[in-house]
């Protein structure tokens, strides 16, 4: 699929930083689509299949970490890629996140730029592999 | 005749005494709480509570919830308490002797499996029948045991629990996704801190969705608006500076935190005490001072959990009655700590203040009702007058009442709506239509069935919140 | 009553006296309820415009915020749409969840539409509460001038501003501003002020490399450098891990305690050894602490053998700590448990089948766990141990 195509889902509660992720990412595809909390987010990916999943790890209802299981466990969202975006400094949180099935790992704040390349970065991957 | 003279003559006195005392002991607190209240919100950055998350300077936190017969309630509940904003917590559920298949609801909905009971007895309860843990949750504990009540309960959950602090929570109370976060900052900042408290609300009439309060609306019954009104004012200028007076001798069992190292070393809760938060509380402050350590208890006014309050009768007096066998109860157990130095400001102010206002006021409103009707009786009764002190009695109240809930607007804003406050001042006048007459005299009456043993769990009518679908309206609770 | 007591005179008086306390008092509820319901009509009037404003500039601006050359015109166009307010605090908002060289462009933005200097005015008042605010917002903005002013701030005779100011100069990040920082950090930790985990947490956070630097260089007392490393290796800032080995041989058993943990944190397989020493150590919390650290470095046959040994420890939380490391080595660990299963120390054997629980086995360990079933079964102390064993999913079945 076209990097232009590529649906990209964002999960973060701050409206604020909602609006500058997806303002970032619209660079990257016009089909970026926003989720204010967990059970949106999880409904949201089942919906539109997205390529990447941006998620923060604090969200009302459901948290991150939940969503992330959930996901992961769901054999059709599998292929997607999910970079997880956070403040929680903790060592662990990093190592969670990845042992429950992120493929990348940010912390905030986050530097823009840095953000658009790991996004870039797993739409490749995840292209290549579809292919 | 002239005793009795005599006798209507003192009576009117000790009356007129005491409710300008009461009354300049409230007016008192209603200023300081203003000054302290206002002091706090500034003090706060709205950035604070984001910093915390990115830090690891907070404890970790183990949330210990007492369960009995919650089939309804307990899975959805415990969801939302996953959804908690805090870095590092685990929550312990303990099972205390269901007859109902609250066990087995909790297995389904969690995949729990059996561990070895694993924890060293720091406090003797009754027996644990076995302890799970949930392949999806690795935070979630379950402690299967037999019943013992809500203390055993307590302290079956303090002996397995990996964290320095915890939180004693009802399985109903509906805590805000921060409550833990603002209530452990204050842990973070003063390491002689043993027990925190916050501002308990009421969530009848409130629009629930998904576990999460979504709108604080006013109940709409008359006997909730009143209770409503009594939160307001207990929390907001009782609790606030009586815990700034270092004399906080309550912390409600719907949410309190505590230092577990501390509750420990104190005994646990007491499981035949009628009202275990405060038997605890006051038994932190006697340990500390006996053993010279510094201990704070302190109140945190942040909005932090919600719970169901009684909506008949018969709930609401149990309730009230239960409080006020248990406030004597306490009193009389560390009545060594009455008036004496050693005890510093809990000694020396709190107990008096707790006993001689708080338990004996209503024997004295009681007392004052009937006296009237004994003045009437006996032809002495100058109509003009007592209407006239009933009246500035009603208003002086009113007028503090008021100022809570000028407080309560001012820092909180509490209720979206005009009308709901609208409601809640309707209420202040209406509370003397009945609410507080009857409350009095069945508090009066507790003091003839303190002394009878009673074990059990005070069961109020709780209503389950049903939780809808996603995408549906959001449901309020009979209020 | 007392009133007719005094006489028909002073009975009258005290009536009337009281007729114009509750006429006073009804006038001052009738106030009071007005008041209240007056004001939370405007203030929530107020409230929801701002909150109205905030989510339009945050809709207008968040696209210049991340990129392009724009940022001041949209702020312009946004100031005049919008009011100053709502701009300002947007772009203070973003300004704390972005680094880098956007964060740049936002404190100029912030600096040329004058928000430091109206911060800086409140940071003159004589009122603490305010000037904190004004030194939190200052923090918020960023920029040269607001770190000056900052600099400055660190000296407030307030305890509550001075430490507002630390937070914004370790947010600036400069190496200026972090040495004030901890400067003024450590004047405070004496007086109780200090705010100390908080402190460090956020150091790492936002500064770990000079809080790397500051440890290394002893400038912390023993208490404080506690508290340091364990930051650090919350972090993850793997540059601790020299001075951390270095500290596994401290004097103080509580440094050694934590350098371990910290180098389990890490992961680092260099100190291995050193850490096998440690589970020997005179202080329980030592070996705990080492042989906790051993859960996250794929260790072999020496430190399996002494984690082994450690199951017969004379402390409980050593021996759990044992057993969980072993739990968390794969293979290699399951098969360690399972000798020590076959042992003769029963509380060992009943903290490794506690421990087994949580391994995933691999076929042959556990045809070996089958192999020993029946020793363990016809032992009558084993059966509660050997229940659970037998329920937990995955381990015999």
């Amino acid at each position: 699929m076209p990097r232009e195509r590529a649906c990209i889902v964002v999960a973060e509660d701050d409206d604020l930083t909602a609006a500058m992720i997806l303002a970032v990412l619209r660079d990257v595809t016009w089909r970026a689509v926003w989720a204010a909390d967990g059970e949106a987010a999880i409904q949201m990916v089942e919906q539109h299949r997205p390529q990447v999943l941006v998620l923060d790890l604090y969200l009302p209802i459901r948290t991150g970490l939940e969503v992330l299981r959930i996901l992961r466990k769901r054999p059709d969202a599998n292929g997607c890629r999910i970079l997880v975006l956070t403040a929680q400094a903790q060592i662990g949180t990093e190592q969670e996140a990845r042992a429950n099935g992120a493929d990348d790992f940010l912390r905030k704040p986050f530097d823009p730029l840095e953000l658009k390349a790991r996004v870039e970065q797993l739409l490749r991957e995840e292209r290549e592999e579809a292919e | 005749m002239i005793t009795l003279d005599s006798f209507l003559d003192v009576g009117q006195l000790v009356i007129l005494i005491y409710f300008m005392s009461i009354n300049t002991v409230y007016l008192s607190f209603t200023l300081i709480a203003f000054s302290d209240l206002i002091a706090y919100r500034r003090r706060l950055w709205r950035g604070d509570l984001r910093a915390v998350l990115g830090e690891s300077a907070y404890r970790p936190i183990s949330i210990l919830v007492p369960a009995h017969n919650e089939r309804e309630t307990i899975v959805p509940n415990l969801r939302s308490l996953m959804a908690l904003g805090y870095p590092e917590f685990e929550i312990v559920v303990i099972n205390d002797g269901s007859s109902d298949d609250t066990m087995a609801v909790l297995q389904q909905a969690f995949s729990l499996f059996p561990v070895p009971a694993a924890g060293r007895v720091l406090i003797r309860t009754q027996p644990v029948r076995g302890m799970y843990r949930s392949l999806d949750h690795p935070n979630l504990v379950v402690l299967d045991k037999e019943r013992g009540g809500k203390s055993d309960a307590l302290n079956a959950g303090l002996n397995v629990s990996s964290f320095p602090l915890f939180c004693s929570i009802d399985a109903d109370s509906l805590l805000e996704s921060d409550a833990v976060l603002r209530v452990a900052r204050a842990f973070a900042e003063d390491e002689r801190i043993v027990a925190a408290g916050g501002i308990i609300r009421v969530l009848n009439g409130s629009l629930v969705r998904e576990g999460r309060v979504v709108e604080a609306q006013a109940p709409q019954k008359p006997m909730l608006l009143c209770q409503s009104l009594e939160y307001v004012r207990g929390f907001l200028t009782g609790r606030t500076t009586l815990a700034e007076l270092n004399s906080l001798l309550i912390i409600s069992g719907a949410f309190g935190v505590f230092q577990k190292d501390a509750v420990v070393r104190a005994g646990g809760y007491n499981p035949d005490s009628v009202c275990e938060d405060m038997e605890l509380v006051v038994r932190l402050h006697r340990k500390a001072r006996e053993e010279k350590k510094p201990a704070k208890v302190i109140f945190v006014p942040d909005p932090i959990c919600w719970t169901q309050i009684p909506s008949d009768w018969r709930s609401l007096l149990r309730q009230r009655d239960r409080w006020q066998r248990g406030l004597l109860e306490t009193i009389w157990k560390h009545r060594r700590m009455f008036l004496n130095p050693k005890y510093g400001s809990v000694g020396l102010f709190a107990m008096p203040y707790y006993l001689i206002f708080e338990a004996l006021g209503p024997l004295v409103e009681s007392f004052g009702y009937v006296f009237v009707v004994a003045l009437w009786y006996f032809g002495r009764l100058e109509t003009s007058f007592a209407l006239l002190f009933f009246l500035f009695a009603i208003l002086y109240d009113i007028v503090l009442t008021g100022l809570a809930l000028i407080l309560d607007d001012l820092l909180f804003r509490r209720y979206e709506r005009a009308r709901d406050l609208a409601r809640m001042i309707a209420a202040s006048f209406i509370a003397y239509l009945g609410y507080r007459q009857v409350l009095a005299f069945t508090r009066s009456f507790a003091f003839l069935t303190v002394f009878r043993r009673k074990r059990h769990w005070g069961h109020i009518q709780r209503t389950a919140v049903s939780r809808p679908q996603l995408g549906t309206q959001p449901t309020s609770l009979p209020g | 009553m007392i009133a007719t007591a005094g006489g028909p005179v002073a009975g009258a008086t005290i009536f009337t006296v009281l007729a114009v306390l509750v006429l006073a008092l009804g006038v001052i509820v009738a106030a009071v309820c007005l008041s209240l319901m007056i004001h939370h009509l405007v203030s929530s009037h107020r409230r929801l415009r701002h909150a109205a404003r905030m989510r339009r500039a945050a809709t207008l601006l968040a696209p210049y915020l991340v990129g392009g050359n724009d940022l001041p015109q949209a702020v312009g166009e946004a100031r005049k749409r919008l009011g100053d307010r709502a701009v300002a605090d947007v772009l203070r908002r973003a300004r704390t969840e972005i680094k880098g060289p956007r964060a740049a462009a936002i404190s100029e933005a912030l600096a040329e539409m004058g928000e430091v200097d109206r911060l800086k005015g409140i940071a003159a008042s004589r009122r603490a509460w305010k000037r904190m605010a004004a030194i939190r917002g200052l923090g918020e903005c960023g920029g040269d001038e607001a770190q000056q002013l900052l600099l400055s701030a660190v000296r407030d005779p307030d305890p509550v501003v001075r430490r507002a100011a630390r937070d914004g100069l370790l947010a600036d990040g400069r190496p200026d501003s972090i040495q004030a920082a901890i400067g003024s950090f450590l004047e405070d930790v004496p007086k109780r002020s200090g705010w100390r985990r908080e402190f460090y947490a956020r150091m790492a956070t936002m500064a770990s490399p000079a809080l790397l630097e500051e440890t290394v260089a002893g400038r912390f007392p023993p208490a404080e450098e506690k508290l340091a490393m364990e930051a650090l290796g919350d972090v993850r800032e793997m540059r601790v891990m020299s001075h951390a080995r270095a500290r596994l041989s401290a004097s103080d058993p509580e440094i050694r305690a934590t350098a371990a943990r910290v180098l389990g944190k890490l992961g680092d397989t260099g100190s291995v050894p050193a850490l096998i020493n440690l589970l020997d150590d005179s202080e329980w919390y030592v070996r705990a602490s080492a042989a906790r650290a051993l859960e996250f470095i794929p260790v072999d046959e020496p430190a399996l053998d002494a984690l082994g040994k450690r199951l017969s420890d004379s402390v409980w939380w050593v021996r759990a700590d044992a057993a969980l490391s072993l739990a968390g080595q794969g293979e290699a660990g399951a098969n360690v448990l399972i000798t020590v299963m076959e042992g003769e120390d029963k509380y060992a054997r009943d903290t490794a089948m506690a421990a087994i629980a949580r391994t995933g086995l691999t076929p042959a360990t556990r045809r070996r766990l089958r192999d020993i079933l029946p020793k363990l079964t016809a032992d009558p102390e084993a059966a509660s141990s050997l229940a659970i064993l037998q329920a937990a999913p995955g381990v015999l079945r």
